[in-house]
């Protein structure tokens, strides 16, 4: 006889099993029959624990409860005797507050129903949740509509709860389509629950439109608002981190509010065109979508394979990211009022371990020495002979002060951030206004950024056939930042470079520069330098961006099933820089100072227009949509700046002072599209769906031959577990397997690129500004749309009333005509031309696991994981297959794009090691080249910055109130270029260097040392080799704890009492903890120097320090 | 009412549509395309305006680095008596010293991209300015004069690649599109030679007999004269190079700056500070706003320097002659006093502050200061050099036009005499000119050609000349390590340089980059350079 588990238990076991978790163990039962008689032997002293040891000795029953319920040393009272099971349960909990049910072989204890929380108005009403064969429904949710407040339902499919009349309660749980009652004046109610056919009721975004989740046969993810939201990250896209399978979202800046995180939706597929994702915000593409407030978003859709994107065409390519945002109530007449406000304190995260002041100095007569061995000079090794200058050295040498830099340019930095949330809903219209004020400290001084945003949507039905719909968000933001790109000398590079015998401020209370130690500047000649504290406070560097954004939409309703939309929008952004740096800041805007300011406006605007039909015919199922759309950018541009000040008094607000200004500039430019698009989705007995998608783009930007281009898809789906012969197969609850095959465009370059341009500016000849002109780039009428096609093969997998899910998908993008600055042979006078030659392959898979583990009537574990992994080739480049480098820096180029090799290739010399007294003693070097680097002389591939896997692991567990999530991310298969080695070893004595240098280098006894023996690089001293090479680089893979969480949501009934429906208060610590490689000495390896260039990633010189973040926060709903 | 609807949703919709003919042109309006250029006189010039600062002139003039000179520096450390103190970054500096760039082509691969890149462009835009000015409706006089000054642009850079790399892509036709052939072959060096000569022809012919100074600081017939005698000089057309560095000798607008006193207003400070000095026949010109001098300031000095300035935070002896250099000069040459050409100590004017030399243990200097850079006003208070650099001068020509006619004519009074001016500029001992030419023509024809080698070496020690006479003699000059004053002369192949290393053939070319090479399938590599990766 088979032996039937508790439908819960079975889908944990299993579920647990396929998590590789154990959290509950099951034990093996023999037979058993209902009857058994049991003879316990009592006593007196029987507690719980004792009477469930006797019977499962005695009888095959198992016992399953939870400690929160059952205190297992609880005494009852029980008579000895031969009697039957539950004669003996009857008597052994009758009148406790534990209650029995025989569920299988199974004895289940549970609490007394515990609603003990009086109600004087509410009545306290009976239900009973089934499913289709009147099987009990365990564990469903009935909660009062529009409130927390709630039970569960016990083994039996019962609940008891106090509700209101007239209040409406809504029944749930996973794989069921919820249920809603009406309490009238019966007290007992039996809701039978329908398996919620794979989803067929949920409905998801795509282009122009919504469509049934079942009927999609793209591959589409989903991340909600209010998940996004709990990080309370300053940018949308932070908060998406890990939300979305297929998303890799590198937030390479702690820096509030100034870099935008670069998001790359499977993987790299473009070269000299955009690889960002098209945003579009409530159907209207947006522009900087970092600038957004997030706390406005509802949710975001995160389309990624052909079938879904090809309806974006020539802007699909990288993917295209769909953003619906709040708006009035959906589901209910009334009000809502809602506040959500939150507080938090960062700090930084990790320090670069760099010498102290006795360390520095300790290094630097260690250098002394190396120097008389092996580089034949006779420096005097006594310490008193170098550090001079009484005003930071004693009479013995000994530096007075110890600074650590990177505390005094950090701080504990302060943010808050409020939202008010007013949503209204009539019987014809409904209304949503918000307001959110945001202001964030950076941890490096002086940097912040701030945001105040207003958004307003207003909805109606204002006749039978016609909807209308308006939606209008104004954000501000605004912020003082400190640069993150380049090597120069800013404060983030100081903060580690600058000598830490040097105090904040010499003895004049002026800053300290690396020429105040005056008597030994001398024969040491620093490298010029501000200290960070000092940058951070004397140059200025701020943004201001508006951003109006809206539309306003019709919707004509033709007949049934038949809609005509038109909708305009537009996205409007004025963005202005303003900075100052002071006449005193050494190395960086001493003597002259400059002040700079730049305003670019932008205005983009669309016009769409489109049929949509969505109709049933019996078990056919018909959604065709048409339409045609207009789009338009234009740009202005200019910037002033001037150099020349006396003195800091007027810094940029009187620019006409500045005695050199350089000649202004300013530019213009505009693109236009014309589209006309289609899409047909059918749908067979809800198991056989086929889509076919197809666009025609125009764009102003390609050739006068080449302007217009089709991108087609089409996609299957079929429905598996809808057939009958899975009927059976109860564990699987959803099976679906989708494919797709499509062509979607890149046209996401500067305009004007096909022609032959005239460069054109002013210079000097015969001792004034003169005008000069030339030819600056190759014509080429063929240009045309860079396309990728891609197939994708996905699988739905839900089993255990889809306790348990997979969404797996494969996909392979090839992109041809790639847009490439295509090289040439310079000979002509040019380094490139733009033309259609190149190719590059992506493959890779999502994967997305989804499981509740757990789920009892106080506890819940939810658990999600997110996977990507990606593969990246180049296939093709230029006529010759030529290579390209970029980012050129110390050892020149230090990427390259090669063919057969990943597009984030770094490229360098290797390090073999270094040259050893051996090495000299055998003859394989010269003396003077001991201790310095032995390295290949050619460069090769040195490791690659864009992960082979990211990931990430969300757990949300929630106990009675209590709830708390627990979010890791992890890239796996990735180098970082820690570019500050360049100085930090290379350069030591004329700035500091890497503790390490003092305990790793090579010194004559450690011939295996990868670290060159410490060579001085002061004025008249040997200096080190340096040049890029695999020394700099190391593992970069890591694992984040992104956020923990843990809330606390108030009892409705309690907070009634304050005029209060809902209370949630929560503690949460961002980036907690970093594990990554112990080679890597910087602050986080996901970071880069190279700014929004696509191939930097993972490239750092010096980067802004990570935050560690503690917030409070409230929610609060009137 | 459904009816009206639909009708005037589609009127509108066709509306929009018919509307929209020119929705997908471009018509830029912050540049112009190439349609439009060259239509004018306006856009004729500016488009030669671009010549004067970029491409090989920038090669010896672009101080854009605190940490490396312009490329010009690099060859003269192929002769070890020169180097960068900052040589562990600047690796292709040392690679030049110790003669080992053929095992690191790489990196010096790296380099010269720079020259190359720069010069090509150029070039490229002196092809389209001599092919489209003709088209232009403007004044005949100035139309001959821009395309002139576009021909010696056009000369002067490929002149520089053939000194660079030897046989070079040869190419006159300008690119404006990818349909053109871009896979060249490398020339004969006697054909880049023919294109050059027939260009500077042109532009001593065509362009005005003024000085630099006074011809708008445009190319002048001398300048042209200057680079073409040079051009011959390379070649080895002494009697070629005679006319043309006669002819700027002769000029009547050029002449030697005098000295006002034998201190700080020697010629030689004159020439370090004052611009538009009638020897100075082509310059780049800088001024501190709308193009500095970049770092060229800061290379008068070592790392040591930051703590005496507060107008510049970086300071690097980029282009340091050794001490053995500086025995090129007898003790009582004015050019070797402190403040001539070098320097070994400095005093701020403004704080007092000192710099001084590294010295040895016996107390001499390590090394000089390169005082020829110095800049009074960026040091001191703006921050921005401001100097024109000198291309060619007055003293080059005589030079010139001494070796030239000895070469070919020997020992005469004429080339005596052009010599023995530049000697007795620097003369402390109070020879005059005609003392000095009396001596001189004592001279044997060798003696004599190798005393103005020698003279190039003393006058121009900070001017990058010195490579090319290698080049041009096949000469490599030993300098004594002792004797002040003494220079004898030995074969350049096989000579030790002053670093120790060996002179090779290989090492008398640069390598074509390796990167080019992967562009363009029809170059080859030079001699004893890595070809591939």
């Amino acid at each position: 006889m088979k032996k039937e588990e508790p439908k819960l238990l079975k889908i944990m076991k299993i579920t647990l099993f396929l998590l590789s978790t154990c959290v509950f163990s099951i034990f093996a039962a023999p037979v058993t029959s209902q009857n058994a008689r049991v003879n316990l032997n009592s006593g007196n002293g029987m507690t719980i624990g004792k009477f469930i040891d006797q019977v499962e000795k005695q009888t095959n029953y198992l016992f399953v409860y939870s400690k929160n319920d059952v205190d297992p040393g609880e005494r009852i009272n029980v008579k000895s005797g031969n009697k039957s099971v539950a004669q003996y349960l009857d008597e052994a909990f009758d009148g406790t507050k534990v209650k029995y049910v025989f569920e299988n072989d199974y004895i289940v204890l549970t609490k007394k129903s515990a609603l003990t929380t009086a109600q004087n108005l509410a009545k306290k009403i009976f239900v009973k949740v089934v499913d289709q064969s009147g099987e009990p429904v365990i564990g469903a949710s009935v909660a009062i509509k529009g409130s927390k407040e709630g039970g569960i339902t016990d083994t039996g499919g019962n609940c008891y709860i106090y509700v209101n009349p007239g209040a409406v309660l809504q029944v749930s749980f996973i794989g069921y389509v919820t249920k809603e009652i009406v309490v009238g004046n019966v007290t007992s109610y039996k809701v039978v629950m329908s398996e919620d056919n794979k989803m067929l009721n949920e409905v998801v975004v795509v282009g122009y439109g919504t469509m049934r989740k079942s009927d999609v046969t793209g591959s589409i993810s989903v991340a909600k608002g209010e998940d996004m939201v709990k990080a309370q990250n300053f940018s949308a896209l932070d908060n998406l981190r890990g939300k979305a399978s297929g998303v890799s979202i590198f937030s390479n800046s702690g820096q509030p509010g100034a870099y935008a995180s670069r998001v790359v939706i499977r993987g790299l597929a473009t070269i000299n065109s955009s690889s960002n994702p098209l945003y579009v915000v409530d159907g209207v593409v947006m522009e900087d979508f970092s600038l957004v407030n997030p706390n406005d978003i509802e949710s975001m859709e995160v389309l990624k394979d052909a079938s879904a994107t090809a309806i974006y065409g020539a802007r699909g390519a990288n993917g295209v990211i769909m953003v619906t945002t709040k708006r009035g109530l959906k589901d209910a007449e009334g009000t809502r009022i809602s506040y959500q406000g939150s507080l938090s304190i960062s700090n930084i995260a990790r320090h670069m371990k760099v010498l102290n002041a006795e360390e520095w100095c300790d290094a630097f007569m260690k250098g002394l020495q190396n120097e008389n061995t092996y580089q034949g000079k006779s420096w005097s090794l006594n310490r008193t002979d170098w550090f001079t200058d009484t005003d930071y050295f004693d009479s013995k040498g000994y530096p007075i002060y110890n600074t650590n830099w990177q505390d005094e340019a950090t701080r504990t930095a302060f943010s808050h951030n409020h939202q008010i949330n007013i949503q209204q809903a009539g019987k014809t219209s409904s209304m949503g206004a918000f307001l959110n004020y945001t202001d964030q400290e950076g941890i490096m001084q002086n940097t912040w950024s701030k945001r105040l945003s207003a958004k307003m949507a207003y909805d109606a039905n204002p006749t039978k056939w016609l909807s209308t719909a308006i939606n209008l968000m104004i954000n501000h933001t605004w912020g003082r930042y400190t640069p993150e790109t380049g090597g120069g000398q800013d404060a983030r590079r100081t903060m580690i470079e600058m000598l830490p015998w040097l105090p904040l401020y010499d003895k004049n209370g002026d800053y300290t520069t690396s020429t105040s130690p005056t008597v030994m500047s001398k024969t040491f000649g620093f490298e010029g330098m501000s200290n960070p504290v000092m940058i951070l406070n004397l140059q200025k560097r701020m943004n201001y961006n508006t951003q109006l954004f809206g539309n306003a939409a019709f919707t004509f309703h033709l007949m049934q099933g038949l809609d005509l939309k038109t909708q305009m929008g537009i996205d409007y952004h004025s963005k202005q820089y303003r900075g100052y740096s002071s006449v005193n800041l050494n190395n960086i805007s001493m003597p002259n100072g400059w002040a700079d300011y730049a305003n670019t406006n932008v205005l983009y605007w669309q016009e769409e227009t489109y049929l949509t039909y969505d109709k049933y015919f019996g078990e056919n199922h018909l959604n065709a949509m048409a339409g045609l759309s207009w789009q338009e950018r234009r740009q202005n541009y200019d910037e002033s700046y001037t150099e020349g000040f006396s003195d800091d008094f007027y810094e940029d607000n009187n620019m006409g002072v500045g005695t050199t200004p350089s000649s202004p500039s300013s530019s213009w430019s505009r693109w236009a599209m014309n589209s006309y698009f289609l899409r047909f989705a059918y749908t067979y007995k809800d198991r056989y769906s086929a889509t076919v998608t197809g666009r025609v783009d125009g764009s102003s930007k390609f050739g006068e031959n080449n302007k217009y281009a089709f991108f087609p898809s089409a996609g299957l789906a079929w429905i598996i577990s809808q057939e009958n012969f899975m009927k059976n197969i109860s564990a699987i609850s959803t099976l679906k397997l989708h494919t797709s095959y499509g062509l979607t465009g890149n046209s996401e370059i500067n305009p004007y690129q096909s022609l032959a341009n005239v460069s054109a500016g002013t210079y000097l000849l015969n001792a004034k500004r003169s005008a000069y002109s030339y030819v600056s780039s190759l014509a080429n009428p063929d240009l045309k749309w860079e396309k990728t096609a891609q197939w994708d093969l996905g699988i739905n997998l839900g089993l255990f009333q889809n306790r348990l899910n997979f969404d797996v998908s494969y996909y392979n993008k090839k992109t041809t005509n790639l847009l490439l600055d295509c090289p040439v042979p310079h000979s002509t006078g040019f380094t490139s031309i733009f033309k259609n030659i190149g190719s590059v392959r992506n493959q890779g898979m999502d994967i997305m696991v989804n499981a509740i583990p757990l789920r009892t009537k106080d506890f819940t574990w939810n658990s999600t994981l997110n996977l990507n992994y990606n593969k990246n080739k180049i296939l093709h480049l230029g006529e010759n297959d030529e290579d390209i480098e970029l980012n050129g820096w110390v050892g020149g180029s230090e990427s390259i794009l090669r063919v057969g090799e990943n597009m984030s290739s770094f490229y360098g010399y290797r390090r073999y090691g270094v040259w050893t007294k051996e090495d000299y003693q055998a003859g394989k070097c010269e003396l003077n080249q001991v201790g310095r680097a032995h390295r290949s002389t050619t460069k090769e591939i040195i490791g690659k910055g864009m992960p082979d896997w990211t990931g990430s692991w969300i757990n949300t567990l929630s106990y009675k109130n209590f709830d708390l999530t627990v979010d890791m991310q992890f890239v796996w298969g990735v180098e970082t270029m820690q570019q500050f080695y360049h100085p930090t070893y290379d350069r030591f004595g004329i700035t500091n260097g890497l503790k390490s240098i003092l305990h790793d280098s090579y010194d004559g006894t450690n011939p295996k040392a990868m670290e060159q023996m410490i060579y001085l690089c002061n004025n008249g001293h040997a200096g080190q080799d340096t040049t890029v090479d695999s020394r700099w680089v190391c593992d970069g893979s890591y694992l984040r704890c992104n956020m923990l969480q843990l809330g606390y949501t108030f009892d409705h009934s309690l907070m009634q009492k304050f005029g209060v429906s809902g209370l949630r208060l929560y503690a949460s610590a961002n980036n907690l903890f970093l594990i990554c490689s112990s080679k890597f000495q910087g602050f986080d390896p996901e970071s880069t120097s190279q700014g929004d260039n696509k191939f930097g990633q993972n490239m750092t010189f010096y980067s802004y320090p990570r935050a560690r973040t503690f917030t409070f926060g409230v929610n609060l709903t009137f | 009412m459904k009816k009206i609807l639909i009708t005037a949703i589609v009127c509108s919709g066709l509306m929009i549509f018919s509307s929209c003919n020119n929705f997908l042109d471009e018509n830029p309006k912050s540049s112009l395309t190439l349609q439009d250029y060259y239509k004018t006189a306006a856009q004729a010039t500016a488009n030669v305006n671009y010549l004067y600062r970029n491409g090989a002139p920038t090669q010896y003039s672009n101080a854009g680095s605190a940490y490396v000179g312009p490329f010009a520096t690099l060859p003269g450390m192929l002769s070890g008596y020169f180097s960068n103190d900052y040589e562990g970054q600047e690796l292709a500096c040392k690679y030049s010293r110790l003669l080992t760039r053929q095992a690191n082509t790489m990196t010096v691969s790296e380099k010269v991209d720079g020259v190359w890149d720069g010069c090509y462009d150029a070039i490229n835009v002196a092809n389209g300015a001599i092919q489209n000015i003709p088209n232009i409706s403007m004044d005949a006089t100035a139309k001959a004069t821009l395309i002139a000054e576009a021909k010696f642009f056009r000369a002067f850079n490929y002149f520089y690649l053939v000194k660079v790399f030897g046989p070079i892509p040869l190419n006159q036709t300008p690119y404006i599109s990818s349909n053109q052939d871009m896979q060249l072959s490398r020339s004969a060096v006697a054909d880049v030679y023919s294109l050059i000569e027939t260009d500077l022809k042109t532009a001593v012919d065509v362009l005005p007999a003024k000085s630099f100074a006074n011809n708008n600081h445009r190319i002048t017939k001398y300048a042209a004269a200057m680079l073409l005698t040079s051009v011959y000089m390379q070649e080895g057309k002494y009697s070629d190079a005679t006319t043309y560095a006669k002819l700027v000798v002769g000029s009547g607008v050029h002449g030697l700056t005098k000295n006002t006193n034998m201190t700080d207003q020697s010629a030689y400070n004159k020439l370090r500070s004052t611009d538009d000095l009638d020897e100075v026949i082509y310059a780049q010109e800088f001024d501190s706003s709308i193009n500095s001098g970049g770092w060229w300031a800061t290379y008068a000095f070592d790392a040591s320097a930051t703590s005496i300035f507060g107008t510049y935070s970086i300071f690097q002896r980029v282009y340091g002659p050794s001490n053995r250099y500086l025995n090129v000069y007898t003790s009582d040459d004015l050019r070797i006093q402190n403040e001539q050409f070098f320097h070994w100590t400095y005093t701020n004017p403004n704080t007092g502050k000192t710099w001084a030399a590294a010295k040895n243990q016996d107390g001499s200097y390590q090394y000089a200061g390169c005082w020829y850079y110095y800049d009074a006003d960026a040091l001191l208070s703006t921050g921005k050099a401001s100097k024109d650099w000198n291309f060619f001068r007055y003293a080059e020509a005589l030079l010139d036009a001494a070796e030239c006619i000895a070469q070919t004519s020997g020992v005469t009074a004429e080339a005596a005499g052009y010599l023995a001016q530049v000697q007795a500029r620097a003369n402390t001992t109070g020879k005059s000119v005609a003392d000095i030419t009396t001596e001189l023509q004592s001279l044997q024809k060798e003696d004599f050609i190798e005393a103005c080698w020698t003279e190039r070496l003393r006058e121009f020690p900070l001017e990058f000349k010195m490579w090319d006479d290698c080049l041009r003699t096949g000469k490599f000059p030993v300098i004594s390590e002792t004797i002040k004053g003494s220079v004898t002369y030995v074969d350049l192949v096989g000579a030790t340089n002053a670093a120790g290393a060996t002179i090779k053939s290989s090492d008398l070319l640069w390598p074509v980059s390796l990167n080019e090479m992967q562009r363009n399938k029809k170059l080859t590599q030079n001699d004893g350079y890595a070809s591939k990766e």
